[in-house]
């Protein structure tokens, strides 16, 4: 008996330590899905890998995720297209608590925008916010990626790494381009540079606007020497940021410097701003001939175009770019639909104020973006404002293509003219009005920028003006009236003080239906209470 | 005796009759006798059909007969001792008599009936953690395609709400308030011993209905920690353990069939404006020479009518079981099918079931063997039906012959005659142009061994290997130039839609554990140790192909897989039998998180005292058990409810979409993209501290128990806010919130009438339920909160708030001011139009009472639930309401008739308006049936039954079902109301 009581027990034993033994190993896993890789089975020494990280850091600007229609998006927690891309949430914050738009629907609190009555907990603002720091955050990821001493290790050829090194200037363009917006908007974020430490825990410092200020200075100075040559036109580079567009860049943040600083009338900023519009021009961009052609379905072939947000109907879609821009511009019943928008939503319009930009201009009649207004429906003012037709409706954005062959897709397939020559040649002559002294800058040159302007738009009765017309507020109209609904208005109407002004209203500003003034902490956003409380280093902007 | 005293009357006679019965008396004790007797029920009086009448000390018995009679040779001198299941054994001498009366008293069944509790059984008596049970036969009798039908408010605690009315649905199963926010808050579900992954099974809308509910035996249900704590990483939310139905070597075969036929009918349908009152509404809202007014049609058509059917289902079961020589076997196939009361939905499901459970080497070793399969198919009608007929003009024709757009079906054309992309589409047709399919297959098996020691008879060997697969494969199409390809989807163009998709999941098990139980005089032990594996492996791919475009749709296969280790021990020890002490532990290994955070320990500790068997009470009568229970446990959640099951592995993806590349030079490149991970992520925690007492009053006549219990979970898994600047992602699945769940729950249980004829069940629960979230993120600013809680109207608009000091998911909303007469006054909010928290979708109170019936061969059962204190978001009211809405996107839309009382111009979706009381109280079901003995004279029994489902509901909610999980109400599938003939036959 009792040898069979220890047999049992060994026996017993053994099974136990066998089955133990096995399957504690198990654990360690790799994901089976072979769309997913880790970082070593990701890159090697083939080019795939590298531009295909690079096209999602451009694509990050032009659609809300990795398919089709914003879906499988990148910034979650709210709606993908309309709220978590780039130029849906940059259209609405700059353009609508201003003259040139307001939107008549319903969705959550975008009626604060045009009312000045945002908080902090505003989901658009939230969206674009981390929409920004996401391209900051992949674009510094990919440089940590594609260091010389990553690159050696995986055997990476000296042709490969040449190309690379462009790519490495592009991502570190487009993670000034996101920060350039921070800085805009926000004044204050958080700070990341290619030292920070990626996916963990450690909080990123606060940056005051100085200190972006200069690191988007130091990153542009620094990556111009890399990027590839300007490429006017259609050429095989399409797409790809160049130096151009760096000059472009770092000309719009030197022209709002004294904004950004909290300073006045520093010259060196202006004069550098004139610098960089004079390297763009002398690139050889030209305006193109008809204004409608710079919106149209074949505008890559532009040549005033310095850097474009692409859009295609079939390859590159989303509801919060292009799309969103020529299906909110027309009338839910089609009653109106010059362009041949994919969709009729009804919802963005200007206030009747902005025809006032026009009226001021002489022989504005002719003049050819004016003709993109429509007073068709006979009602400028905004009396009912959730009525899309009460207003000033505003066609810009075709789907057409400059010979007006339709564009048969469902989706919009319009590139979106984020830096263009026009903008370089209003930005030469108000940097140049504000004080600039740069070599070979003058007032006669100024001037006949403006004209260019002028007769392009108004072909024939326009480029008669004389140095005595070119005054700062004048600028500040002729860039309403060139620039409209392209995403610069706010930034416009701060520098020139304008935004929060009492005495410089349009219908609904404010809230009050003929308009009032803000307080001034309104002429930057706050930042989203969700990042103040996932991050303690940030201290909310004042007012907030 | 009569016979005697009728003959004392005269002396000569008495004399000669004592005579007879000495000479009788003395014949008796030297002699057999033939014995003839009938045996009863003492309380009921009933006679007792096939209960063993045996002579003591021989094998001399027989069999009671249909009417309890009985009939033997017995010696004179002998006794009779009679035994049945369920009574204890009666004995009666014989003493000569010729007749004999059996009177049989139920044994006290419910103390020493055997539970099943994690990796064993225990005692009903000896129980020291918070567990209900139930069996088969107290369940909701019924239409019942998955068990969570049959259980809904028959245990305190335990919340079902099914996701609507839809054929073969899903249900939300809570017990004791969730302890999680956004990781699962789905109980762990073990069927015979198969933990079962739980997760979504793509195409079948309730994983769980693939078990046949007329092949369970026992429901238990675990509810605090020193019960769950032994299933450790998984338990956090409670633990179901289902058993099903088995034969035994005792049993002669038996044959059931089980078989129903059921007609469904729509309850109640909301109420919008008719043709005339929308006519007129839309000539005086917008002018009777208005466009609007003009785009009025002829007709008069209730749309609701138009998608809604009267629905019929049947549903059959057969079972076998019995023993072949020594196998007990049971075999049992089912079939349902069941329409839906929305037009063209269905679900059909074919089920076998196996169960052998032999024993060898003189039953020392046990082993328990189950098989069961399962086929369904599925075609889902889609809701979108159901919200577009309460805006569809109903002044508009159902068909048209006149256009080429919409496959005879009308739909909204612009003024250019081309399909109007912002109407709705045409009802009916969302129902019949669009085919939504699934057929799923399903099988689990189990192969249980069970080895009692020889020479060590008090340790046992246990070892449990299990599977549980599924495969799944459906698809979705839309036909061309149908109303939906103009209005839904990304495309609008007419375009035809064809999405496939494809699942397969595995999962499988090994369980070890041994077992050491021993007496030793007035101590009793029972110590097991244990080991685990579990193995879950997914794989899906899915696609999109639409019929106007030709480029290539790569196949996109989803392969995934996670792993579970574990090991754990349990020791009871229990001291006279009246002091009870049982402590488990469990160490859970996951392969979801990194390796710092891999394992998760999970101790519990239990007491109990009988006190009822203290000297004080024992002789006590009226009180025939008092318990008092004390708990503590802690249990994890390792579900994280994201798709993702290596949150911790940095990783890259490259898209295969061709619809979203970007273009540099001349070439359209894919995009790869970097994923978010968290490298901190780990195992949420739950401590639950649990205080109970269970009552029995008059031999268990009446039973009741109480339990008081607090639930604190901490490093709650939670979808934050990530530093910007820091991750992939802007909100992330992390660590980072505590919520506390506090309640008492009280249920009672009695025969309020037992007589000869008629008896009388009565069972009532209630659970008293307060959640609160204790901490959100690491800062401590108190006016975070957490948004969520998508709601159809506008775009990306919330209603939940998540907030410190506040139950989760509760509405955040403006507060609506109203004028004299108590009406609404648009766009008019106190403090100007301030967010605040008002209320929440859980309810404070929930209550269950169920009651049977018998009177001779009828019965009557019926059972009631009811929710207290819950709130709903009216959507569909805040969404189909306001005026303007008849005429927001070039078409008409008809408005809900509260549109008028109501009298909003545009929509006032955060208004606490619509937050509405939905407290209700239930009549789930009422079943009237009569037992047949002797069914067309022969030995058949059965029972025929009628019942109506969702028999009523009270509640003063203005939407459709105040039943709606998660509060947010849009439009569910409505749950009809059903009518049920059944029969169920024995052979």
């Amino acid at each position: 008996m009792k040898k069979m009581k220890y047999i049992t027990m060994i026996v017993a034993v053994a099974l136990a330590m066998f089955t133990l033994n096995s399957c504690v190993n198990d654990l360690n896993v790799t994901p089976l899905n072979t769309a997913i890789s880790t970082e070593t089975t990701t890159f090697s020494n083939t080019s795939g890998p590298y531009i295909g990280y690079l096209a999602k850091i451009y694509a990050g600007f032009a659609t809300g995720g990795i398919q089709g229609g914003d879906a499988n998006v990148d910034v979650v927690g709210m709606d993908g297209g309309s709220q978590a891309g780039y130029l849906r949430p940059l259209w609405n914050l700059q353009e609508l608590p201003t003259d040139e738009a307001m939107c008549c629907w319903n969705d959550q609190t975008i009626q604060n925008f045009h009312w000045m009555s945002w908080t902090s907990s505003d989901i658009f603002i939230k969206g674009l916010y981390a929409r920004l720091y996401y391209q900051i955050t992949i674009a510094t990821a990919f440089l940590q990626e594609t260091t010389d001493a990553k690159l050696t290790s995986r055997n990476v050829s000296s042709t490969l790494k040449d190309s690379i090194t462009t790519f490495r200037a592009e991502a570190r363009f487009l993670r000034a381009l996101a920060y350039y917006n921070v800085l805009d908007m926000f004044r204050n974020g958080p700070l990341i540079n290619d030292a920070s430490p990626i996916g963990s825990a450690t909080l990123p410092p606060y940056g005051t606007g100085q200190q972006i200020f200069s690191y988007i200075e130091s990153e542009l100075t620094d990556c111009q020497t890399t990027l590839l040559a300007p490429a006017i036109g259609h050429t095989n580079t399409y797409g790809h940021a160049n130096k151009a567009a760096a000059w472009a860049l770092l000309a719009r943040l030197y022209l709002n410097a004294d904004t950004y600083l909290g300073t006045t009338g520093t010259t060196k900023y202006y004069t550098s701003c004139i610098d960089n519009c004079k390297k763009v021009i002398a690139a050889g961009y030209q305006l193109e001939p008809v204004y409608q052609n710079i919106y149209v379905t074949d505008n890559y072939n532009s040549k005033e175009i310095i850097f474009p947000i692409e859009t295609d109907g079939t390859n590159l879609t989303s509801w919060g770019g292009m799309q969103f821009l020529e299906c909110s511009a027309t009338a839910s019943d089609n009653s109106y639909n010059p362009l041949n928008a994919p969709g009729n939503w009804g919802g963005n319009r200007a206030t009747k104020e902005f025809l006032g930009r026009f009226t001021s201009e002489p022989n504005y009649t002719d003049d050819s973006r004016y003709s993109m207004l429509y007073t068709g429906y006979n009602h400028t003012s905004i009396d009912d404002q959730s009525e899309f037709k009460n207003g000033v409706q505003v066609f810009k954005f075709s789907n057409l293509s400059s010979t007006g062959v339709k564009n048969t897709a469902s989706f919009a397939s319009t590139d979106f003219p984020l830096l263009r020559l026009g903008d370089v040649y209003l930005m030469y002559a108000e940097a140049f009005l504000r004080g600039g002294t740069a070599t070979g800058a003058t007032q006669a040159l100024a001037l006949q920028y403006i004209n260019a302007l002028s007769s392009r738009a108004n072909s024939l009765s326009g480029g008669n003006y004389v140095a005595a017309d070119l005054t700062l507020s004048f600028i500040l109209e002729e860039r309403a009236r060139e620039m409209f609904w392209e995403c610069t208005r706010r930034t416009d109407l701060v520098r020139f003080g304008k935004l929060t002004d009492a005495n410089y209203v349009w219908q609904w500003k404010g809230g009050v239906k003929a308009g009032t003034g803000a307080s001034s902490y309104r002429n930057i956003y706050p930042i989203p209470s969700a990042d103040l409380s996932a991050n303690s280093n940030l201290q909310q902007n004042t007012g907030y | 005796m009569k016979n005697l005293n009728a003959a004392s009357s005269h002396p000569l006679r008495r004399w000669w009759t004592l005579l007879f019965a000495c000479l009788f008396v003395m014949s008796i004790s030297a002699q057999t006798i033939s014995v003839k007797g009938v045996v009863k029920d003492a309380k009921t009086g009933e006679t007792i059909v096939g209960a063993n009448v045996i002579v003591k000390g021989t094998t001399t018995g027989t069999v009671t007969d249909v009417d309890g009679n009985f009939s033997l040779n017995a010696p004179s001198q002998g006794t009779l001792v009679v035994k049945y299941v369920g009574y204890t054994d009666a004995e009666l001498p014989v003493a000569g008599k010729t007749t004999l009366v059996f009177n049989l008293k139920e044994s006290a069944i419910a103390l020493n009936e055997v539970i099943a509790i994690g990796y064993g059984q225990v005692k009903k008596n000896d129980l020291t953690g918070s567990v209900v049970a139930i069996s088969a036969d107290k369940m909701n009798k019924g239409l019942a395609t998955s068990f969570t039908d049959i259980l809904a408010g028959k245990m305190a605690g335990v919340n079902i709400t099914t996701g609507g009315g839809a054929p073969g649905g899903g249900a939300t199963i809570r017990i004791r308030g969730g302890s999680s926010m956004s990781a699962s808050n789905d109980p762990l579900i073990v069927i015979d011993n198969v933990p079962i992954e739980g997760g979504t099974v793509n195409g079948l809308a309730n994983p769980l209905s693939s078990i046949n509910p007329q092949d369970i035996e026992t429901f238990t249900v675990l509810k605090d920690a020193s019960a769950t704590a032994i299933y450790g990483s998984r338990a956090s939310n409670g633990v179901i353990l289902i058993t099903t139905k088995k034969g035994s070597v005792k049993q002669k075969m038996a044959i059931t069939y089980d078989g129903s036929a059921s007609v469904s009918t729509i309850a109640k349908q909301i109420d919008v404006l008719s043709a005339q009152d929308y006519g007129m509404f839309v000539r005086t809202y917008w002018g009777s020479a208005s466009t609007q007014a003009g785009l009025l049609g002829k007709y008069n058509i209730d749309w609701q009518k138009q998608i809604f059917q009267t629905a019929m289902g049947h549903d059959h079961n057969l079972s076998v079981s019995g023993a072949v020589g020594k196998l007990p076997y049971r075999v049992s196939i089912g079939y349902t099918d069941q329409n839906g009361i929305l037009k063209t939905s269905n679900f059909s499901r074919t089920t076998a079931a196996l169960n052998l459970n032999p024993t060898f080497l003189n039953d020392h070793l046990k082993v328990n063997m189950s098989l069961k399969g399962t086929y369904s198919t599925n075609r889902f009608a889609d809701t979108g039906a159901i919200g577009a007929a309460l805006e569809t003009d109903p002044t508009q024709p159902i068909y048209t012959a006149s256009s080429t757009y919409g496959n005879t079906y009308w739909m909204w054309l612009g003024t250019d005659g081309k399909p109007q992309s912002l109407g709705t589409a045409n009802p009916l047709s969302i129902l019949t142009e669009k085919r939504d399919v699934s057929y799923v297959y399903q099988s689990m098996g189990d192969l249980q061994l069970d080895y009692k020691f020889h020479g060590i008879p008090e340790l046992r060997a246990n070892l449990n290997l299990a599977y549980d697969i599924s495969n799944s494969n459906g698809s979705k199409t839309i036909n061309a130039n149908s109303p939906i390809s103009y209005v839904w989807g990304s495309k609008k163009n007419g375009a035809g839609e064809f999405d496939p998709y494809f699942q397969k999941k595995s999962n499988t098990l090994l369980d070890f554990y041994m077992d050491y139980a021993k007496v030793f005089g007035i101590h009793s032990i029972d110590v097991m140790g244990g080991y685990s594996w579990q193995h879950f492996y997914n794989d899906s791919w899915g696609a999109t192909y639409y019929s106007d475009n030709v480029a290539n749709v790569p196949r996109i296969d989803y392969p995934t897989a996670y792993q579970l280790v574990s090991f754990f021990g349990r020791a009871n020890y229990t001291l006279k039998e009246k002091y009870l002490l049982t402590v488990t532990l469990r160490d859970d290994g996951t392969s979801r998180f990194g390796k710092d955070n891999r394992w998760g320990l999970f101790p519990s500790l239990a007491l109990a005292w009988k006190i009822k068997e203290e000297s004080f009470l024992k002789n006590v009568n009226w009180l025939s058990d008092l318990k008092l229970r004390l708990g503590y446990g802690v249990t994890g959640q390792q579900n994280l409810n994201i798709s993702n099951d290596y949150p911790y592995i940095a990783s890259y993806s490259i898209s295969n979409y061709n619809d979203a590349q970007y273009q540099l030079g001349n070439t359209w490149y894919h995009l790869l993209r970097p994923s978010y991970y968290n490298t901190s992520l780990k195992w949420e925690s739950t401590k639950t501290y649990n205080v109970g007492v269970d009552l029995g009053f008059m031999n268990n006549r009446i039973t009741a128990s109480v339990d008081v219990y607090k639930r604190v979970t901490n490093d709650m898994i939670n979808v934050v806010p990530v530093a910007a600047g820091t991750n992939f992602i802007n909100e992330m699945v992390s660590n980072i919130g505590n919520m506390e769940n506090k309640g008492v729950e009280f249920s009672v249980s009695g025969k309020p009438v037992v007589s000869r004829n008629f008896t009388w069940d009565l069972s009532y629960n209630i659970s008293y339920n307060k959640n609160k979230i204790t901490k959100l993120t690491n800062s401590t600013d108190a006016s975070y909160g957490v948004t969520g809680g998508g709601i159809g109207g506008g775009t990306g608009n919330t209603i939940y708030l998540q907030k410190v000091g506040y139950p989760v998911n509760s509405f955040y909303v403006q507060k609506q001011l109203y004028d004299t007469q108590g009406r609404p006054i648009e766009s008019a909010y106190a403090n100007g139009g301030a967010l605040y928290l008002d209320h929440s979708p859980a309810p404070d109170f929930t209550m269950g009472l169920s009651s049977r019936m018998n009177y001779k061969q009828w019965y009557l059962n019926f059972s009631m639930r009811s929710s207290i204190g819950n709130y709903n978001y009216n959507n569909v009211q805040s969404s189909k309401e306001f005026q303007n809405q008849s005429f927001t996107t070039g078409s008409l839309k008809n408005i809900v008739s509260t549109g008028l009382v109501t009298n909003f111009k545009n929509a006032q979706y955060l208004s606490d308006y619509y937050i509405q009381n939905a407290s209700f109280a239930r009549m789930d079901n009422v079943t009237l049936g009569y037992n047949i003995d002797k069914l067309l004279n022969t030995k058949l029994k059965a029972s025929i039954y009628g019942t109506v489902q969702n028999v009523f509901v009270i509640t003063k909610y203005k939407g459709l079902d105040p039943e709606v999980s998660g509060g947010i109400d849009n439009t569910i599938y409505p749950r009809p109301r059903i009518f049920i003939l059944g029969l169920r036959v024995n052979f």
